[in-house]
């Protein structure tokens, strides 16, 4: 894997400072992954985007009061419940193409708080009947993974970009600040997909939620 | 199929990138990435990928002709090479599940044509033949136990073009025998690829497996437009 180790651990490092965009404080936090246009990280990695206000709140973006149509009213997202066309500033389009079995897009961000193993999916694809995705959720400490959650994409795609929504509660990682939290998305069988942000602000966009307990 | 099916689909709506430029800094090969006893010598055919267009240190020169950078033992001794995807009947891999694909091994300065995959993204289709290291299971895709292999193409002004990230197993090549090869790398480009065909690429491939052994190769190739 390319350019996705973590950043904690102990002996000699630097003292841990969180990046701007970092995942911190109680809450759930919504990643976006960035679009194929944009400048990848070292390795061919893209970056989650993460949005926080200037006074350090929150950004609008992680709030599902205000990001979807939250139908039931109770202020958190869950399937079925559409985004609305908001987006990060800095999120640009750009379709991840998965061609041929084992092709991959990775996409991450740095953690500074610990998370809890629940973790929900929202990935608008390009595919078609048959195809299979595997999206994987880790948390990577000084370069070595740890699984949290995985999901196969395996629904009837229609040549539009649908989403593939899941809700998933996966393993509770034990995050250390720098560690990262790396998306992997790989085409299984060679059939068409792609993973999706469609000409942002759009609902076409994918991004992850995350909790910090 | 998800949740907002028919609301949320924008069927056949082409990619509409905007051209992708970046510079190569930050970007640089890994020093490590090579393994320091290369398997490959280059003699299991008449046309070896040469090193002679290639350079252990990054440059652009006044034609503007940009050399990759590349760790000296790749430079000297490269330990894969490249090779390009054919159908049976002569035409180019496309992508299409359960095509038969073969490896045409490629020299320095072949073309290499432009291939339109069925979701209308533009790609090159190259391959990698190596030695040496454990080929993975070729029953799982996801596999850790799979060779992963990245490749990134450059222009001739240094600016990267694309990326390609997989985990391919490597199945035992038959002609010539004793190799491991891979012949369907799908590597996309922006937008149509049409602004590249005046150009030369670089094309560096990293392969690790699953002890960690590396591989590296490197090639010069001419795209060309599709079906040409």
């Amino acid at each position: 894997m390319g350019g996705a180790g973590g950043q904690g651990g102990a002996g000699g490092k630097a003292p841990f400072v969180c990046p701007k965009d970092g995942v911190r404080g109680s809450g759930t936090h919504r990643v976006f992954v960035q679009g194929h246009d944009a400048e990848p990280l070292e390795g061919g990695v893209y970056p989650f985007l993460h949005e926080w206000k200037e006074d350090g709140s929150d950004a609008v973006l992680c709030d599902d009061s205000v990001f979807v149509d939250d139908t039931n009213m109770d202020g958190v997202w869950q399937p079925g419940e559409k985004p609305h066309p908001l987006g990060p500033s800095a999120l640009v389009h750009g379709e991840h193409f998965l061609v041929g079995p084992s092709a991959y897009a990775e996409f991450k961000i740095v953690l500074c708080d610990d998370i809890t193993g629940d973790i929900a999916l929202y990935i608008p694809n390009f595919d078609v009947a048959g195809s299979e995705a595997l999206h994987q959720v880790f948390v990577v400490h000084d370069g070595e993974e740890t699984l949290i959650a995985e999901t196969i994409d395996d629904e009837a795609g229609q040549n539009g970009y649908n989403p593939f929504v899941r809700v998933l509660s996966g393993e509770d990682p034990d995050v250390t600040p720098g560690d990262i939290l790396l998306l992997r998305s790989t085409n299984l069988n060679g059939y068409q997909f792609s993973v999706m942000v469609w000409q942002p602000p759009s609902e076409y966009e994918s991004w992850v939620l995350v909790t910090v307990p | 199929m998800g949740i907002g099916d028919g609301a949320m689909r924008l069927a056949g709506a082409p990619p509409t990138r905007a051209s992708l430029l970046l510079t190569v800094a930050g970007l640089l090969w890994s020093s490590s990435g090579c393994s320091s006893d290369p398997q490959w010598n280059g003699t299991a055919t008449t046309e070896s990928s040469s090193s002679d267009t290639t350079s252990s240190s990054q440059s652009t020169t006044a034609e503007g002709t940009f050399t990759p950078p590349l760790p000296a033992d790749c430079e000297t001794k490269p330990t894969a090479i490249f090779g390009r995807c054919e159908l049976p009947d002569g035409g180019d891999c496309t992508g299409i599940p359960d095509e038969t694909r073969t490896f045409v091994e490629l020299k320095d300065g072949d073309p290499v044509r432009i291939v339109i995959g069925p979701q209308s993204a533009s790609m090159f289709v190259l391959g990698l033949r190596t030695s040496g290291m454990y080929p993975g299971d070729p029953d799982n895709p996801a596999s850790k136990e799979n060779p992963d292999v990245s490749i990134e193409l450059h222009d001739d002004h240094g600016e990267l073009v694309a990326i390609y990230t997989g985990r391919p197993a490597f199945e035992k090549s038959d002609d010539p025998p004793g190799f491991l090869q891979t012949p369907g790398l799908f590597v996309v480009v922006e937008g149509s690829g049409a602004e590249l065909v005046e150009k030369k690429l670089s094309a560096v491939a990293e392969v690790v497996d699953r002890d960690g052994v590396s591989k590296c190769g490197h090639i010069m190739f001419q795209p060309a437009m599709p079906g040409k």
